[in-house]
């Protein structure tokens, strides 16, 4: 694998691509971009949709420790918050530069409209970043007795989060396909998804410095792959019945979001990126391999890229019926919808910084966690360097 | 207080475009942005087929899901009836046009998602909008409901009316004479 330089030098190069998109889309506005009239949301708020779910996954993951207190879950603890707050930064950035008038945000606290489900989108995740960065900043300090509490209110504050942001699409009856309250657990169990997938990725290298992540002599990776391996089948679960329910009865606007993902348009991104390569693959290695550390982060790769394509279909498939409004209206044909190169190079430049930050975290702050745990001290002392320091 | 609504009696339209032009050119609209646009439906079995035409724009709904939607109040209702977007406090997140069922909202170069304004400047100095009163064939009636005098009220005692998807729930102020 790399050496920690070339990492960086690979992140900075992606940072770059993204920064040229960004300068493309802040001088030239709607004009770079693929959205239309018709399909007004495009890979941007599928982009943010893939951060914001994945940070909060991965803090939902990491509350299993420091909420629940699952011993082997706190070994996550600090990583996973700087992990979540630089993903939620990153799907900040690319939102930001979705909309078009950004520095019209102030009306949201100047004029707040309460019945608007993005305005409680901005609200919460507002919120869980201040917590976010409440709970590092304690964690750092190794303060628990006020990093409880936070991540006690953050728990919540993430789950109202994450659901809402599937309210977002939910609250449209104007959307068939997205309408109901589906895409809120879906959006949940996604994010858990992306979230296990991440921190794998995460811990794998953590694991590659020479130091093991182990608890009880078992690597976190394979508790990690399993929490994966039940999100994906799970997931698979959930699109099977969600394709099928919208078939069912030819409902408008329903049945021909479904046919257009299953032979459609976005029938190579579904079939291709989110279901073979997004979730069976990943599943297949997870099991045939039993776990092994490595191939859970090479199932975790792949979970993420059909992540990133899963949220670029679940956005497209709501706008790309034409609006059926007048009764017998003959449907010729699907809006169309191509992403400009600016808003690609933009989701790989946040992936880029994402890399980056997270690298420059780790150099920064001291990440390793100490977990009390006198029971199983012999099987700690028999790994060569861990993570887990043990307090007598 | 007016409440302003329009009638559109779909039958006398001959598919001409005067309208979406006349509005084009008193918004100052580049060719492909229009705040109104006529849709085209093939109707019954050849050979007794024909075109049906929907003059479609914004229906300034009772209930309108884009104000509902908007985060900042950007898009609101007036007392009046119209629907209106105040482009200081947009911050551009298309969530409006994504809530229209009508699909009515355009895109403009500020980044705002500009519609029909019901030519709220004009009507309030008794003028019609230019979509209206360059119709040859009378299509479009604007008017008062709250005045018993208009000829949109006296018309819409007379002819059965329906609207545009009532199942959304959205009561538009827009009405259509039945054909
Ligand atoms: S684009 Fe502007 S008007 Fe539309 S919902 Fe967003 S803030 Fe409101």
């Amino acid at each position: 694998m790399f050496t920690r330089k070339q990492w960086l030098t690979i992140s900075l190069i992606l940072v770059c691509i993204g920064a040229v998109g960004a300068i493309n889309i802040l001088l030239n506005g709607e004009h770079v971009m693929g959205n239309t009239n018709q399909v007004p949301w495009g890979i941007l708020i599928a982009g943010y949709v893939f951060f914001a779910a994945s940070s909060t996954g991965v803090g939902l993951i990491s509350s299993l420790g420091h909420v629940f207190g699952i011993k082997r879950f706190e070994l996550l603890g600090k990583r996973a918050l700087l992990i979540s707050i630089i993903l939620l930064l990153c799907g900040f950035g690319v939102l930001a530069l979705e909309l078009a008038n950004p520095l019209n945000m102030i009306y949201i606290l100047l004029s707040p409209n309460i019945k608007s489900p993005i305005w409680w989108m901005g609200a919460l995740y507002g919120l869980y970043l201040l917590l976010l960065f409440a709970e590092f900043y304690y964690s750092l300090k190794e303060d628990h007795k006020k990093v409880k509490p936070i991540a006690n209110i953050a728990l919540i504050t993430k789950l109202a989060a994450v659901s809402n942001l599937g309210v977002i699409f939910g609250m449209l009856h104007s959307r068939p396909f997205w309408q109901g309250p589906y895409y809120s657990l879906y959006m949940i169990l996604t994010a858990i998804l992306s979230g296990a997938a991440i921190l794998s990725i995460a811990f794998y290298f953590v694991g590659q410095k020479g130091r093991q992540v182990v608890y009880q002599g078992e690597n976190i990776l394979i508790n990690l792959g399993k929490i994966l391996a039940g999100a994906l089948f799970i997931t698979a679960i959930f699109t099977f019945w969600k394709i099928l329910t919208s078939l069912y009865g030819g409902i408008p606007g329903k049945s021909e979001a479904a046919i257009a993902l299953l032979v459609g348009p976005l029938g190579l991104k579904f079939w291709v990126m989110e279901i073979i390569l997004g979730i069976f693959l990943p599943l297949f290695i997870l099991i045939k391999y039993s776990f092994q550390p490595q191939k859970v982060m090479f199932a975790s790769i792949l979970t993420m890229l059909g992540v990133l394509f899963m949220r670029l279909d679940f956005v497209l498939s709501g706008q790309i019926i034409p609006l059926e409004l007048i009764e017998g209206l003959q449907i010729t044909g699907y809006n169309p919808y191509v992403p400009g190169w600016s808003e690609w190079a933009l989701i790989v430049g946040a992936i880029g910084a994402t890399i980056f930050l997270y690298m420059l975290g780790e150099k920064k702050f001291n990440l390793d966690v100490i977990v009390d745990n006198h029971e199983h001290q012999e099987n700690l002392a028999s790994t060569k360097t861990t993570l887990v320091k043990v307090e007598a | 207080m007016a409440r302003f609504a329009m009638l559109i009696d779909a039958s006398r339209c001959t598919g001409c475009n005067a309208c979406r032009i006349a509005c084009q050119m008193q918004w100052q609209l580049p060719p492909a942005r229009y705040y109104n646009r006529l849709e085209h439906n093939e109707k019954g079995t050849y050979p007794n087929t024909k075109w049906e035409i929907t003059p479609i724009q914004c229906m300034h709904c009772d209930n309108p899901p884009c104000r509902d939607v908007c985060p900042t109040g950007a898009t609101y209702k007036r007392t009046d009836g119209l629907v209106l977007i105040d482009g200081k406090k947009c911050i551009g997140c298309k969530y409006c046009m994504v809530a229209c069922p009508y699909g009515v909202r355009q895109i403009n170069d500020d980044g705002i998602p500009e519609k029909c304004r019901f030519c709220a400047e004009y009507i309030i100095e008794g003028k019609m909008p230019p979509c209206v009163s360059t119709c040859m064939n009378e299509v479009r009636i604007f008017g008062d409901l709250d005045d018993p005098e208009s000829k949109i009220s006296k018309l819409m005692a007379r002819k059965a009316v329906y609207q545009l998807l009532p199942e959304k729930g959205t009561r538009p102020r827009i009405f259509y004479v039945r054909k």
